[in-house]
């Protein structure tokens, strides 16, 4: 195994920002590979299909722990302190919980919408114990990420924000999306410090029309010929592959790519107008192009293979993303203190993945 | 025995090298920076995993990390401490891992492809019926509130079926009666289905297509073959079971389009929705001969079923629920 220890890697953000004074951008590093994470796949896979699924706790955990461990900023690297047990407790809760849900249908389809809507306003609470959990799991250089968001808070953004922009027929969509990002980035500590988040407005709409752009090329040139595909082999008498059978695929595939396309522009935008607290900044080039073209032929890949290609296709994501990220330290970063205070239980955390929730940076 | 690394003051992103290194049975930590040289003790020390630091926490709240995993792993081994996770051993990309692994693989996914029906049935035979019978219920009321409406059969009618039925059920093996319901829809047409543990539901467009009462009972006799051998119950937890397998395999999902693999899960289940259909036919044609009923009627009444589809529907394509006609005729030809 290669471990030398190099040096930090420093590179001038623009050809621009080479002059004194200027700080050094610190570029994040990647040291995975495919090969050695097919071995963590295959293995977690094994184990977990042998012990009818309780090793998934420990194989999310080795998984999490492979990206975050070998992933390194200014030579430390960071990585994931939760172990199997812990997440094995939250996830025996979570199911508990789902299954109980799911057995109200049995007895009455009507105890069950009613006990939907006591659920509701239980979702802030554990999107909150979820973040807090995943940010106190988090550690680089032995200080840990920390989320203090609030209730009302939670409520307004993963809620209000998202019902607002359903109502307003996607139109307030954009705004709903920075609430959400500003609040969820807000509330993140490194130890002590805070972080400060701004994003202008104008640019999410831009991201947001150049989406509906993209969006809209790409329905035409996967839809076109794959309406055209199905036709042909309808004519042949080959069944099955017509065209309302092809085009729900070729629709799919686009909206998913644009999701990519939108999450690499929005995350920009987030990333670029972060600070934390003594100035530090960050600074992220994703190419929404880029980013999309990795999503779909990831997926591709990954379809053709049967899966066995899907480690490769995580480590290459998960590459392209520290690739495009960058930190700009406005001081010395090893003047970073830790706070105690509690992870909490991993339920929130086990129940948001069951039920696949999608929050976080 | 020395381990080279770096030692993080408690609660603290400031470092500086250090060493570990035994002393005697004893662990000794030498700082560079202040020349440091004290016995410490260790917690919780993180597992092997390739790539990943090691970090080994002392108890007096200070961290060391460390990249040489074989020298920590000596020094654990020399203190006595177990030696946590070995799973990296499997985990290191080799030949000799490759092959055993796939090995394995094939082993399970055999195992899996001939075992997960087997356990999934135990599991859908060892639920009690009056659940079966409760989710069966709910989900006829919810198909009733928006696709079915009240049936314009004639009572006269209506009681001649139900007399096939009752008697049907009576030369099944089923220990109750389960309940039947006359229904119009527009929506389903020339259709009979039964729900988990009934009801059935027949269609007053299916009672008329009918030319005899040889023709119903082998249709009312397909219906209560699926509630006889809970086919129902049968595929939600066979679906269940590849659902958790699925999910299992690709849980390092990130973006919605991996939701897709998924599709795999809806194409095994269809695949067993359209066996199913295969047992009941041959069970309705066992009932019917019992019953001294044409056998015959039931074919010429699916040929009548099938009719409006056309030759489309001779073979069946791998997400239909139902098998193709022509495959039909052939899993009924050799029975007789």
């Amino acid at each position: 195994m290669a471990q030398q220890n190099e040096g930090p890697s420093r590179i001038p953000v623009s050809p621009g920002s080479g002059k004194t004074g200027e700080p050094p951008a610190l570029a994040l590093e990647f040291r995975g590979s495919a090969s050695e994470y097919f071995g963590i796949w295959l293995v977690n896979l094994l184990l977990s299909l042998i012990t009818l699924g309780i090793w998934s706790a420990w194989a999310k955990v080795r998984r999490i722990r492979y990206f975050y461990g070998n992933t390194r900023l200014d030579g430390h690297a960071f990585d994931y302190l939760a172990d199997g047990w812990m997440l094995l407790k939250g996830r025996l809760i979570a199911v508990a919980v789902i299954a109980l849900y799911a057995s109200l249908e049995l007895i009455d389809p009507f105890v069950q919408i009613i006990a939907t809507f006591f659920f509701i306003p239980l979702y802030p609470f554990i999107i909150n114990r979820s973040l807090r959990f995943q940010a106190r799991m988090t550690v680089w250089r032995n200080v840990r990420l920390n989320w203090q968001g609030d209730y009302m808070g939670t409520f307004k953004a993963y809620v209000l924000w998202p019902l607002a922009a359903v109502l307003s027929v996607g139109l307030a969509a954009p705004a709903a999306a920075r609430a959400a990002s500003l609040y969820l980035t807000r509330n993140y500590r490194f130890g002590t410090a805070e972080f400060a988040a701004e994003a202008s407005l104008k640019e999410f709409y831009k991201a947001f029309l150049l989406t509906i752009a993209y969006f809209m090329a790409m329905a035409f040139m996967l839809g076109g010929p794959l309406f055209g595909i199905g036709a042909v082999l309808r004519a042949e008498g080959v069944e099955g592959f017509g065209p309302e059978f092809l085009l729900p695929i070729a629709m799919f595939i686009a909206g998913a790519t644009a999701a990519s396309y939108y999450f690499a522009l929005t995350r920009n935008i987030v990333l670029n107008g972060l600070t934390l607290s003594g100035g530090h900044g960050f600074h992220s080039t994703l190419p929404g192009l880029g980013y999309s073209w990795i999503t779909l032929s990831n997926f591709l890949a990954t379809i053709l293979s049967l899966g066995l290609l899907r480690p490769w296709a995580a480590v290459r994501a998960w590459r392209y993303q520290a690739d495009h990220l960058a930190a700009l330290p406005a001081g010395p970063l090893d003047t970073f203190v830790d706070d105690q205070s509690k992870a909490g239980g991993a339920f929130g955390e086990e129940f948001s993945d069951l039920e696949g929730f999608d929050i976080g940076v | 025995m020395n381990l080279r690394g770096q030692i993080f003051e408690t609660a603290s992103a400031r470092s500086s090298g250090a060493e570990l290194s035994l002393r005697a049975g004893h662990l000794v930590l030498t700082c560079q920076d202040d020349g440091e040289v004290a016995e410490v003790q260790l917690t919780k020390v993180s597992d092997r995993l390739a790539g990943t630091a090691r970090r080994l926490h002392l108890t007096d709240g200070r961290l060391f990390v460390t990249e040489d995993d074989k020298g920590a792993d000596a020094i654990l081994a020399a203190l006595g401490r177990p030696a946590g996770f070995r799973v990296f051993i499997l985990e290191r990309p080799s030949v000799r891992n490759l092959a055993l692994c796939l090995g394995l693989f094939v082993t399970i996914a055999g195992g899996l492809y001939f075992g997960l029906p087997v356990a999934a049935d135990l599991a859908a035979l060892g639920l009690p019926d009056r659940l079966e019978r409760q989710a069966g219920g709910a989900a006829f009321e919810n198909l009733d509130s928006w696709a079915l409406e009240p049936s314009q059969l004639l009572t006269a009618s209506q009681d001649r079926v139900r007399g096939l039925f009752e008697q049907t059920v009576r030369a099944s093996k089923l220990s109750f009666v389960p309940e039947l319901h006359f229904r119009a829809s527009e929506l389903l047409g020339a259709n009979a289905f039964a729900f988990p543990g009934g009801p059935v539901v027949v269609t007053d467009a299916l009672v008329t297509l009918a030319p005899n009462n040889d023709a119903l009972v082998g249709v009312l006799a397909h219906e209560i073959a699926h509630i006889e051998a809970r086919h129902g119950l049968r595929r939600l937890m066979r679906a269940v079971g590849w659902t958790i397998i699925v999910s299992t395999l690709i849980g390092d999902s990130s973006t919605v389009l991996d939701e897709l693999v998924a599709f795999p899960v809806v194409l095994i289940t269809q695949g067993y929705s359209r066996a199913f259909e295969i047992e009941a036919d041959q069970r309705a044609l066992v009932l019917m001969r019992q019953l001294d009923f044409d056998p015959k009627a039931y074919e010429e009444m699916l040929a009548r079923l099938y009719a409006p589809c056309g030759t489309a529907c001779d073979e069946a394509g791998w997400w239909s629920s139902h098998p193709g006609f022509e495959n039909r005729i052939e899993a009924l030809t050799p029975a007789e």
